[in-house]
This record gives C-alpha cells, sequence and structure tokens, in this order.
C-alpha cells in the first residue's frame, strides 16, 4: 500500500462528502507547514529587527523561535479540532449533566451497588441450588431406572409364588408413583402379576418371553438405545428454556429418536436452546413478520418450531413449526386459508395434506407445518413422519355439541360440490361478517360459493343480514327480491357480472357467493333455504372439530 | 496649553485655526449619539449571550443531529429506458455433473441477464464510478433456503457485486437487518456466502450500527432508528429484492425491501403498512433496483409456506424507480390487479414515483 496514495484517495472521498471540511483541513496543513519557512524567511530579511534608539537590533533567536511557536498553534489548534470532528466520542454521552452528582446520589448509587450485589449474589445461589437439585434428580432417575432393571429379576420369581404377588404388585404400583414423581416414564413394569409356574422356564434361554408376546410394553434395561437426536438430558435442558405457556408446544416437537442418518438444525446465537424456538402471539412477528398477523387473526396463541437436516446437508433442511390457535375452528380456518388448489389429502390428524413434500396439519386446536426446502422423495416421507408424530399428540377429546363437518352436511350436495373450509375473518371482504362455513360448487362452467353463518339469537342474524343488504347496495350492487317461502327474506345483489344471493332463515345467514350466472346462484339459496333446520346449531368458540373431508381420525392412525 | 508644543503640533495648530478641537467640549448630540451606540452594541452583546447561553450545558452533550440518506440516484439519458425486463430460459438442472457446476451456469446467466439490463440503461459505467463505496440490500429476512423464494437469490446478488467491482467500485457492501437471527439468514439464504464468493463485504446488524434517520414521512414523521452504519460512506446504493406476495401489504417486491433497513420494533408499521412502504419511496433514493423475478413466492408470503408455492419465472427487471418497477412486477409476475396494491397509489399521489409506463420499457431476450 500506498501511503502517499492512501491519504490522498482519504482526501479525495472527503472532499466529495465535505468540500468545506476538506478546504479547511488542507489550508490548516499548509500553514502550520509553512510557518518555520515564513519566520526563517521573514528572519533573513531582518523583518524581526527592533528600533532601539537610532539602531536596528537583532530579537534573540529563542524569542523568534517562541513567537514562531505561539503562530504554529493556531493552525495546529484548527488541525486538531477538523481532525476531532471527525471522530465521534462514545464515551462523551456517558455523562449526563441533568443527573448531577449529590452527596445524596452518591449514597443512592451506593445503595443500588449494594442491591445489585447481593441480587446477583442471590442469582448465583439460586443458580447453584439448580445444578444441585439437577444433579440429585439425575442420581434419583438413574436409580429408579436401575431398580426398575433389578425389578424385573424378581418380578418374574414373583409370579410363581401366589403369595408374594399381591405385596409384589402394591410395590410396583408404588413404584409406578416414584417413576412419575421423578418425571421417568420409561421403562414401564406390568403393575397386575398373575400367577404364572411357567414364567421362569419360559425364560429359560431359547424360549420367546411371555412379557415379549404380552401387548403391554416390554420393560427394557435402561441403557441408552443409540438413535439420532437430542438425548433427555438436552431435552429437559431445553424443555427448561422453554416459557410456561409453550411448554406443551414445544414437547410435541420431536428431537429423539429420529430416523438413521436425520439431525437436528442448531440455531445460531441461541446458546440456552439451540434448536427450539418458542414464540407467543406478542413476538411471532420475532419469526415471520408480515404473516405472523395472518396468525393472530385466527387468534394464535404460540408457536413451537424447530429445524431438521440429512447429516452433512444442511441445504436439505426440513422446518417444523406447530401453532396453537385460539381453538380448532380457528385451526382449520388458517390450514383452509392456506391450502393451494394443488394439494394432496392425506390422512394425518383432523385434515391433512401434502404440497411439494411439504405436509400441513390441523387437529383440534393445532396448526403444524412441516416444510420441505427441496422436493426430494427422502424429504417428503421425513416430513410425513415428523407430522405423524406431532399429530399423534395432538388427540382431541369430542364433545357433546354440534362440530364444523355437521355443519358442513347441511350444505346442498348439488350442483357439484368440492372443497369446504371455515374462514374466521373478514369473508368476502365484509369486516362484519366472520365464522363463516364456506363450501365450493361447480355448475357447468360456473364456480361459486355456497356459505352458511348460523348465530346464537335470530335477531342476530338478522342484524347481519341487514347489513350485508345495506353494504351490497353502498357498494353499488343492483339488489333484488326473491320470494322464497322456505326462507324468512333472501335477495340477490349483482354487481360488475358477479351474483350474490342471501337469505335469512331462523339464526342463520347463508346463500350462495360470486356467481359469474345468476341462475345457478339462485337454485343453489334457493336448495339451500329449503334444507336447512329452522334452527341451525351453532358452535361455541370452544368446542371440538371434527374430521374434514380428506382427513381421517387421530385415533385410527394411531391404529 | 501650558506645555511647550513641537513644530509639527504647532502646524497643525496654524491649519486648525489656533483652536485645538481635544480641549473642546464634547457636544451634546454627539455625546448622546455614542452614549446610546455604545448601550446598544453592549446590549446587543448581552441579549446575544443571553440567546446562546446554556445553562446545563446540554449544548455539547446533545447526541448528533439526525443522519439523511443521500441520493444516490444517478440521472439516466433521456433515450434510455429506465426499466428493462430481462428474460432468459431457466436453467435446467438435470444436464449438470455436480451441483457446483450447475450452481456456476446460474450465476453465468444472472450475470448475462443483470448486464444486459444494465447496458440497455447505459452501461453499469453510467451507475457505478472507480472508487465508489456501492451498498448492496438484498431481502434475507428470514432464515430459509433460496429455492423458497422467500429471499433474494444468491446468485443475483453476486452477480450485482462482480459488475459493480468491475466497473471499478473501491468497496461493496452487502447489508440487510433480517427479522430472524442475522447470522442464520445470510448463511441458509446463501446470500452471505455469495457476496464474499463475489468480493464483497457482508455487513450484519449490531446495536451501534443504527442511527436516528431524518424521513419526514407520512408514517415516520420524523426520525427512526436505521441500520445506517453501510451507508456511512456509501456512494451508490442498489436494492436486489425477491418478488413475493405479502401478507398485508400484498406484495413485496423493490420498494418494500428497504423496511429491512428499520431497527426496531417495526413490527408496529404493520398497522399502516402502506404508508410506512410509501416513505420508503421518499426516504431512499437508489441507484437501481433489480427485481428478481426468476422464483416468484405466489402466496403464503412473506414467508412462504411450502414449494408449491412458488412459481419458477425468468425475468429479471431492473430499473431506476422502484414505483414503476414494483407495479410492474405484481401485475405481470405476481398476477395480481395493480389496484391491490395501495402503497404504489400512495407514492403516486404524493408525487414519489411514477407509475410503470411501456414507452419508459425495454424487453430483451438474453
Amino acid at each position: 500500500m500506498n501511503p502517499m496514495k492512501d491519504t490522498f484517495i482519504h482526501l479525495r472521498d472527503l472532499y466529495r462528502s465535505s468540500p468545506i471540511m476538506a478546504v479547511s483541513l488542507i489550508a490548516a496543513a499548509v500553514a502550520f507547514a509553512s510557518t518555520p519557512l515564513a519566520f526563517a524567511l521573514m528572519g533573513r530579511m531582518k523583518w524581526f529587527n527592533a528600533r532601539r534608539g537610532r539602531t536596528l537590533l537583532r530579537p534573540a533567536f529563542w524569542s523568534v523561535v517562541c513567537s514562531m511557536i505561539l503562530v504554529m498553534t493556531i493552525p495546529a489548534f484548527i488541525l486538531a479540532l477538523l481532525v476531532k470532528s471527525e471522530h465521534f466520542d462514545e464515551n462523551r454521552y456517558a455523562f449526563d449533566p441533568n443527573r448531577t452528582i449529590s452527596p445524596i446520589d452518591q449514597g443512592r448509587q451506593y445503595e443500588a451497588r449494594t442491591l445489585l450485589d447481593s441480587v446477583q449474589k442471590l442469582d448465583e445461589g439460586v443458580r447453584a441450588e439448580q445444578e444441585r437439585l439437577a444433579a440429585i434428580r439425575k442420581d434419583l432417575v438413574d436409580s429408579v431406572k436401575k431398580l426398575d432393571t433389578a425389578m424385573l429379576a424378581l418380578r418374574e420369581s414373583a409370579r410363581q409364588a401366589p403369595a408374594v404377588i399381591p405385596p409384589m404388585n402394591e410395590v410396583l404400583e408404588r413404584m409406578g408413583g416414584i417413576r412419575k414423581a421423578v418425571g421417568l416414564d420409561a421403562p414401564q413394569q406390568v403393575t397386575n402379576l398373575k400367577y404364572d409356574p411357567t414364567a421362569m422356564t419360559a425364560n429359560a434361554p431359547g424360549t420367546t418371553s411371555p412379557i415379549a408376546a404380552s401387548p403391554v410394553p416390554q420393560p427394557t434395561a435402561p441403557v441408552a438405545v443409540a438413535t439420532n437426536g437430542l438425548s433427555r438430558p438436552e431435552i429437559d435442558a431445553i424443555l427448561a428454556t422453554v416459557p410456561e405457556p409453550q411448554k406443551p408446544l414445544a414437547v410435541m416437537l420431536p428431537l429423539s429418536d429420529l430416523p438413521p442418518g436425520w439431525v437436528m438444525s442448531k440455531i445460531p446465537g441461541k446458546a440456552a436452546s439451540p434448536y427450539v424456538e418458542t414464540f407467543n402471539a406478542e413476538n411471532l412477528y420475532e419469526k415471520m413478520d408480515g404473516r405472523a398477523e395472518s396468525f393472530i387473526q385466527n387468534g394464535v396463541k404460540g408457536m413451537a418450531c424447530c429445524s431438521y437436516h440429512p447429516k452433512g446437508n444442511e441445504e436439505s433442511e426440513i422446518q417444523l413449526f406447530v401453532f396453537e390457535m385460539g381453538n380448532s375452528l380457528k385451526a382449520r380456518g388458517k390450514f383452509d386459508s392456506e391450502k393451494p388448489d394443488e394439494a394432496k389429502p392425506t390422512a394425518i390428524g383432523e385434515g391433512a395434506y401434502t404440497a411439494a413434500g411439504s405436509v400441513f396439519v390441523h387437529a383440534d386446536k393445532y396448526y403444524t407445518i412441516v416444510n420441505v426446502a427441496q422436493d426430494e422423495p427422502k424429504l417428503a416421507e421425513f416430513a410425513l413422519d415428523l407430522a405423524k408424530r406431532v399429530a399423534a399428540l395432538q388427540k382431541s377429546t369430542k364433545s357433546s355439541g354440534p362440530t364444523a363437518q355437521d355443519l358442513f352436511n347441511l350444505f346442498p350436495a348439488e350442483p357439484k360440490r368440492s372443497g369446504t373450509k371455515y374462514v374466521a375473518q373478514d369473508v368476502f371482504g365484509y369486516s362484519f361478517l366472520s365464522d363463516v362455513f364456506i363450501a365450493d360448487y361447480k355448475s357447468g362452467d360456473v364456480e361459486f360459493q355456497g356459505f352458511l353463518r348460523p348465530y346464537a339469537s335470530a335477531e342476530e342474524a338478522k342484524k347481519v343480514f341487514e347489513t350485508y343488504v345495506d353494504t351490497a347496495r353502498k357498494d353499488g350492487a343492483v339488489l333484488k327480491t326473491i320470494d322464497d317461502s322456505k326462507a324468512d327474506k333472501m335477495v340477490m345483489s349483482s354487481n360488475i357480472g358477479m351474483f350474490d344471493v342471501i337469505f335469512l332463515k331462523g339464526n342463520a345467514v347463508g346463500g350462495s357467493n360470486g356467481a359469474s350466472d345468476a341462475k345457478p346462484a339462485e337454485a343453489l339459496a334457493r336448495e339451500f333455504a329449503k334444507s336447512l333446520p329452522a334452527n341451525v346449531p351453532v358452535i361455541e368458540p370452544d368446542k371440538k372439530s371434527v374430521p374434514a373431508e380428506g382427513g381421517a381420525d387421530a385415533e385410527k392412525q394411531e391404529k | 496649553m501650558s506645555e511647550k508644543l513641537t513644530r509639527t503640533q504647532q502646524k497643525n495648530l496654524e491649519r486648525l485655526g489656533g483652536v485645538n478641537p481635544a480641549e473642546q467640549p464634547i457636544p451634546r448630540r454627539q455625546f448622546l449619539t455614542q452614549l446610546g451606540g455604545t448601550a446598544a452594541l453592549t446590549g446587543a452583546a448581552v441579549g446575544a449571550g443571553l440567546i446562546i447561553k446554556d445553562n446545563w450545558g446540554m449544548e455539547g452533550v446533545k447526541p448528533p443531529p439526525p443522519v439523511r440518506l443521500k441520493n444516490y440516484a444517478v440521472e439516466l439519458l433521456p433515450s434510455k429506458p429506465s426499466l428493462v425486463v430481462v428474460r432468459s430460459n431457466p436453467v435446467d438442472s438435470h444436464g449438470f455433473a455436480s451441483k457446483d457446476e450447475e450452481l456456476k451456469a446460474r450465476e453465468d446467466q444472472v450475470l448475462k441477464m443483470v448486464k444486459a439490463a444494465l447496458s440497455e440503461m447505459g452501461g453499469i459505467e453510467r451507475f457505478i464510478t472507480k472508487g465508489d463505496v456501492v451498498v448492496v440490500k438484498p431481502n434475507v429476512a428470514f432464515d430459509k433456503n433460496p429455492d423458497l423464494a422467500a429471499t433474494t437469490q444468491p446468485e443475483t446478488v453476486a452477480a450485482v457485486v462482480k459488475l459493480c467491482l468491475g466497473a471499478g467500485a473501491r468497496r461493496v457492501i452487502v447489508a440487510d437487518n433480517p427479522i430472524n437471527n442475522p447470522e442464520s439468514c445470510f448463511f441458509k439464504t446463501k446470500v452471505g456466502d455469495a457476496a464474499l464468493r463475489a468480493g464483497a463485504e457482508v455487513m450484519m446488524p449490531q446495536h451501534s450500527y443504527f442511527e436516528d434517520l431524518y424521513v419526514g414521512g407520512e408514517t415516520i414523521k420524523n426520525t427512526w432508528k436505521m441500520f445506517y452504519r453501510p451507508f456511512r460512506e456509501a456512494t451508490k446504493v442498489i436494492g436486489v429484492s425477491p418478488v413475493k406476495d405479502h401478507n398485508l401489504c400484498k406484495a413485496t417486491v423493490t420498494m418494500k425491501n428497504w423496511y429491512g433497513l428499520l431497527g426496531n420494533p417495526r413490527n408496529q408499521f404493520h398497522q399502516d403498512i402502506h404508508g410506512i412502504i410509501s416513505d420508503f419511496a421518499l426516504m431512499m433514493k437508489p441507484t437501481f433496483v433489480i427485481a428478481d423475478g426468476r422464483k416468484l413466492l405466489m402466496r403464503n408470503g412473506p414467508t412462504g409456506g411450502s414449494l408449491n408455492d412458488v412459481k419458477k419465472a425468468d425475468a429479471i427487471v431492473v430499473g431506476t424507480d422502484c414505483t414503476a418497477v414494483d407495479s410492474w412486477c405484481v401485475s405481470r409476475l405476481l398476477e395480481k390487479s395493480r389496484h391491490e396494491i395501495i402503497y404504489l397509489d400512495k407514492v403516486i399521489a404524493r408525487g414519489l414515483g411514477k407509475d410503470w409506463r411501456p414507452q419508459w420499457t425495454s424487453e430483451v431476450t438474453v
């Protein structure tokens, strides 16, 4: 590097960004450098000679040098200020003159520091205690595991002695309590022992163990099986960092027992929980800014996610997201809203589909997304496996009330009905219309939708019906009342070549929407109004949903 | 006059008619005038002192004034188009022995496409001159694989960097403030690697890199924290964005790309997404922008759902006005109605940009 060239480039850049500054800098530097020359020259020309009476005397050399230094300090100061002005002093703002350090303040600061010290000590103490307790817990778990193993032989021998069985059963029952207390869910042992004189002989080498043949889980030694994924302590450590509300979601993420060749992806910069991220509705934007709002509209409560990739190939990543939505309907609403036309239904949870290898599942109030980065069979297979594992933990409990499927069953089957969906908000662009059940219809070349929205009372339904009609009128639609004895009111609205028919019947508002031909829209609305009961069941927001079209019962999957 | 006068003094006295003015009493008018003048001057000095008085010494410690972005735009020749669409058949991924070969072919193709677009507009030399410090702003908001089209394609960033360095740029800085972890985003989107390989330096956000930027817009009326460090010595700015659907503003192309420079809590602007995006037209006057329309995220934006949401296309759009580029891309690539994009209407209504016009557009096939 050429220092002259560098200096020139810097000066040129400075001149481009701040010409006055550059000119001042150069002028000050020239003045500084040329002062000794000027003094030498002027001394030679007797400029400093002073009159003493009739003679001119030369000044002392040192007095000239001193005055030269004094003169040089002027450009030197200017230079220093110019250079200083180019550099931001970080410490300059550390001092706040508004906060005067009075003796009282000093005292307060001392108190604060003392308090901080004590809090830090307390924190350290808590941490040390946590570590001690974790160590004790680990010992306890290991001991229970060893005890479990030791009990195997005892248990088998007890099956030969009827008198030993009752106390043995009680011991095993107690052990179940201990296992539960220490958070150990395996290995399990059958507690209901029965008399079996052949037990010991059957366990002899070369014979099949009756335990192995039994449907209950076979007791296994607590030796860690070599599987991919995280170990139990690692998972426990991660779960300990997850906020309590998101813990049930984080628990659903398959972090262990991954297929051979697959590993968890690490999240850079997350030392405490390097594999799992969790978010709530307030901070979901940190993960999916811009898209978070669509989940918030569906009442998202939390999300947990993690990633996987084949060993040595981080490009082929699979990302797993588990969302807890407001309720099962909202979960279905979000699931439906993201479903592409090319989706291939698959039997997982209460409704699922695959699209280019990615899997989307809704079950109960959960919406699960398994995204693959590349459309490869190996990735798709693992994605499907992950989705099944997560959905198995999202089993819904059937409620006695009406379900979404009950409402979809009320829709006419003709003309050709295809997909069904639930839309939570802003249905057809109307802010007053929410929680609507929609089915797609096709009559010839005309594609349109049928919709139904039951309300708690007939008054509420009437209000929404009137709002719908008013809004359509304000939007410039041409409205025509249709006489239909099966509906309380029925109106056709036509605008920019699209026809909607809306009817009010009892506590429900329904109809057809978005048809390019009036006839099929009217026919569907009439048929719909005719088939609807006088009082349409209403789903309470917290009621559970049922399997959708293309979905299957999670319990069936388990079997 | 008691003392003896010199000859000169005597001559002067004679010339003044024997009256020494120094011995005459001062006239009242002159006295009052002088007294008044002195008092006025003193009053003015005291007043000025009071005006600039700084009781608490805050003048010395108050933070520096908010920074403003320069105008990085370059004047185009009137005969040249301000928007160029370059089309090229996508590289077939099957005909290569290795992934590296395929990547090389894709990089070469994008380089050709961007070069062709800039040639139509007067050549890269028109935009980048020797010694320039260029900031390239990709969209690496999410830690996603580039195949999911939620982020800028890495080879496009590499092509821009190579062209800038080839034109004599002294430094090329690739910078963005992602939503997810920056290291993870730059790594998984492969933009970091592509930029470094092409010779750029990658600047990731740090707390001290943010400064108050004066915007003076509709939504940001005064200032907002902005990832300003890359722009400190920048002389040219280039935006390289994907073309994708957006849940709130319906489309993310070149103008929404500048959102990535804002500091947190920027999510609060989602309440007025169209207003904030239209403010970017005021805040940033880039040298040129590139909309990478080779992979389009057609739905479930901005994060993207699955590969099914991605559509492969064949266009790269280069322009000097974000408004025109965005307008072209939403209607021609994202297949959306132009009237859905409210922020473009706002920009045009505020006189900050002009809608796309065929006469300013050139289409090239490479």
